[in-house]
């Protein structure tokens, strides 16, 4: 009887120190994945003020191209003051993503401060830090949600807020962590979801106004020229057609942030959640290459 | 804030962006071609106007014009209609360049074009 009373509380703790060791693996790699998240989040909005910048740029290249550069010059004061509101309303745009791009730092950062926490050591220096971020984190977030991308506020892009109910976690440390801040990271998934789509749609508009100058200048006009036609003809002319495909490819950096945001949720609601790391993985694959497609569109130029 | 208001914005913008792309396009280029030298300033003078409200339309905020759009609601949605039914078509660069125009000129009466 001793015996069997034995083998059943061996059995607990074993499952109990399992369990949490299973947990704090699923936390550490929850924010290996936030932190690969954050990596092509930061790309995603170099591209975007990129692309916001190439539009701009392709539409005053061919508004001069379009009257001729004696005709500009003949109006040169009233061409000169809208390059000036130009570039100021471009630089406010500009503004925006990179307060964006800030909070991400910061999410960035976060989550290598709670793979600290997952280790069971924790010092008083990490909690510190951790807490520092979580504060720097809640001071932004009201600040993303009024700012605007390609003229829509990010909270109308804000799915309905749920009250997170943060699980008991074995882990001291961890544990008291998420207890303060679950709901600040949980808002800041929110905001970084509604970001993206915002993002994504800018990126859109943006990007298919380069391509409307960029098939114009490297495929249609060499082609009807009469001189010889380019040696990067066909480079250019496929450069532009894989840019015009790369444009639709938005959902999947949408979805990523979706599924980073859903097993955020899941991992501190529910102690035996299982979390299934291989999509997310996948969704934050897409995503990278997604950006990388968009990446590849820009960087290869605009109006000429 | 209305989701008639938020269409209305939503449309405006769509609008907007979709006669920059067409006047970007080789299509509205061959147009400008063959149109003389005035016309190819107007064209010229009007991407820009277009690019512009664009541009302060992205950074306005939407709860702050709200009123604005409202009171412009009838002139935003005739004007963007008939912008659009323009855009199938850039072989008319008049008509093109009259109908944006003519909603640059209520997007003005909402935000400030700088």
């Amino acid at each position: 009887m001793k015996c069997g009373r034995l083998v059943f509380l061996t059995s607990v703790i074993f499952c109990i120190a399992g369990c949490d060791s299973e947990r704090l693996s699923q936390f550490a790699s929850f924010a290996a994945a936030g932190s690969l998240y954050v990596q092509d989040f930061h790309q995603l909005i170099a591209q975007a003020s990129t692309a916001l910048v190439a539009a701009d740029s392709a539409t005053l290249i061919t508004a001069r191209n379009m009257a001729g550069p004696t005709a500009v010059a003949q109006n040169a004061g009233q061409y000169s003051q809208e390059l000036q509101k130009e570039d100021q309303l471009a630089a406010q745009n500009l503004v925006t993503l990179q307060m964006l791009d800030a909070q991400a730092t910061l999410l960035g950062s976060y989550f290598s401060a709670i793979t600290q926490l997952t280790n069971g050591n924790a010092s008083s220096q990490m909690t510190t830090s951790a807490d520092n971020l979580l504060d720097a984190i809640n001071k932004l977030n009201p600040e993303v949600e009024n700012a605007k991308i390609g003229g829509q506020p990010i909270k109308s892009f804000m799915q309905p807020a749920v009250n997170l109910v943060v699980a008991h976690f074995e882990v001291k440390a961890l544990d008291e962590e998420l207890q303060k801040a679950a709901p600040t990271i949980d808002k800041a998934l929110t905001l970084q979801e509604a970001a993206v789509q915002a993002i994504a749609t800018q990126l859109k508009a943006d990007l298919g106004a380069s391509l409307e100058i960029k098939e114009s200048t490297d495929v249609i006009n060499p082609y009807v020229s009469t001189a010889a036609l380019p040696s990067d003809w066909a480079a250019n002319r496929q450069a532009f057609l894989q840019a015009d495909v790369a444009v639709v490819g938005a959902p999947s950096a949408q979805q990523a942030i979706k599924q980073l945001h859903n097993d955020f949720t899941q991992l501190v609601q529910d102690k035996n959640a299982s979390i299934d790391f291989a999509t997310l993985m996948s969704d934050l694959e897409k995503m990278s290459n997604y950006v990388g497609a968009v990446q590849s569109s820009t960087s290869t130029g605009g109006a000429k | 804030m209305s989701t008639g208001t938020s269409d209305l914005y939503s449309n405006t913008l769509s609008a907007l962006n979709a006669t920059r792309a067409a006047m970007l396009s080789p299509a509205w280029q061959t147009s400008i071609d063959a149109g003389t030298a005035a016309d190819r300033l107007a064209a010229s003078q009007k991407l820009i106007q277009v690019q512009q409200a664009i541009l302060a339309l992205s950074e306005a905020s939407l709860s702050e014009i709200a009123t604005e759009m409202q009171e412009n609601a009838a002139d935003l949605s005739n004007a963007t209609d008939a912008l659009n039914a323009a855009l199938k078509d850039l072989t008319k660069v008049e008509n093109v360049l009259d109908t944006a125009t003519e909603l640059l000129g209520i997007v003005a009466k909402i935000v400030t074009l700088v």
